[in-house]
């Protein structure tokens, strides 16, 4: 095992070379590469937040969606029941739709989980690290001359290096992603908030909505009717026909 | 052995584990140079499970240098494609050079 992976490793390892030729005294690098621990230590921190916040936000989605699929359930329901079987159809179009983008909303939520529990474990892995190097480092300014020290200043720093380009390549990785989920998750709260995630025109389902409404008025005033006549006449159960015929299919167009 | 899963840590593998490791290895190598991706995810999902199996994690309060590094599985073959040739300016982009590195690492596994 190894091509692949060796060169891989090269890139590190290179990285780390350069970065150490560029000071005359070895213990600076000692120092600096405390300061830039520290700093990505910072970043890692708020990529980390970064994740969680567009995590939440793709919750959020996923539950409006989800929502909104349960009503156009219902208002398929609703139109069957009042006869308007077009309008049901339509409903449940509209809803097939909108669980495809939730399927999809609901893997984006995955990933960005994933990544969370990564870059969580990654930021607990540098603290460790950075604790560690800042004892080797007080150690090796504290016993060693610049001469003597240049060995095992490499191996401190060279190890560490490699940490930290890892993790700045995850940190980065994760950057990329959540910009390309989150650029998705606002195309996903616009049409949210305009009220037409079901359909790009936004027009068909406020006629269902509407047609559906008239017929619950309708249907609620026929039974209000119902009702009173039920009550002139002496009880309810003397013309229950008039209740029922509203949900009897093929007298639906008698009825209005 | 330290072997680096990019983003995971660092695992100590053994020789022995690592040549059980050798044939995932080539089979990955296939699959980036034949631009197979779903074949290179899968290698190296492979491999890491391997990896992660067989050797012993290295402590997070312990900073060392790797051997190898694998990219973790997240990766496009995009990415691997760029990791390597980000390593050209030490071999160019001469294809045998590939052959060299093989010979040369499964003689250090030895």
């Amino acid at each position: 095992m190894a091509s692949i992976f060796e060169r891989i490793a090269l890139v590190f390892k290179s990285k780390a070379n350069k970065a150490l030729d560029k000071y005359e005294d070895p213990r600076e690098t000692l120092d600096y590469s405390y300061q830039k621990q520290l700093e990505l230590l910072q970043n890692v921190r708020r990529g980390v937040a970064d994740v969680a916040t567009s995590r939440k936000r793709v919750e959020l989605q996923a539950n409006k969606m989800s929502s909104e699929v349960d009503r156009l359930q219902s208002a398929a329901q609703r139109a069957l029941e009042s006869n308007r079987e077009d309008l049901a159809r339509e409903a449940l179009t509209r809803k097939a739709g909108l669980q495809e983008q939730l399927v999809d909303l609901q893997a984006q939520h995955a990933q960005l989980q994933a990544e969370e529990e990564k870059l969580v474990r990654a930021s607990s892995r540098l603290q460790a690290k950075v604790d560690a190097f800042r004892t080797r480092k007080e150690t090796i300014k504290a016993t060693y001359s610049a001469a003597e020290a240049q060995t095992r200043i490499n191996e401190a720093f060279t190890g560490i290096s490699e940490e930290m380009n890892d993790i700045g390549l995850a940190i980065q990785r994760a950057e990329d992603k959540t910009l390309q989920l989150q650029a998705r998750a606002s195309a996903v709260d616009e049409l949210l908030a305009s009220g037409a995630l079901d359909d790009p025109t936004g027009t068909v389902r406020d006629d269902i909505t509407r047609e559906l409404d008239a017929l619950a008025a309708d249907s609620s005033i026929e039974s209000e009717l119902a009702a009173m006549k039920a009550q002139l006449t002496g009880g309810p159960a003397a013309r229950p026909e008039l209740q029922a015929a509203p949900e009897a299919p093929g007298h639906g167009e008698g009825q209005a | 052995m330290i072997v680096r899963i990019m983003g995971q840590g660092q695992w100590v593998m053994a020789p022995e584990h690592l040549l059980e490791l050798n044939e995932l290895d080539r089979a990955l190598e296939g699959a980036v140079e034949a631009g197979d991706e779903p074949a290179m995810l899968d290698a190296l999902m492979k491999l890491i499970d391997g990896v992660q199996r067989l050797g012993t994690e290295v402590p997070e309060d312990v900073i060392v240098e790797s051997d190898l590094v694998l990219p973790d599985t997240d990766v496009s073959l995009e990415e691997v494609r760029a990791l390597l040739e980000s390593t050209s300016e030490f071999y160019g982009l001469i294809p045998d050079a590939d052959d060299e590195l093989n010979e040369s690492g499964e003689a250090a596994d030895l």
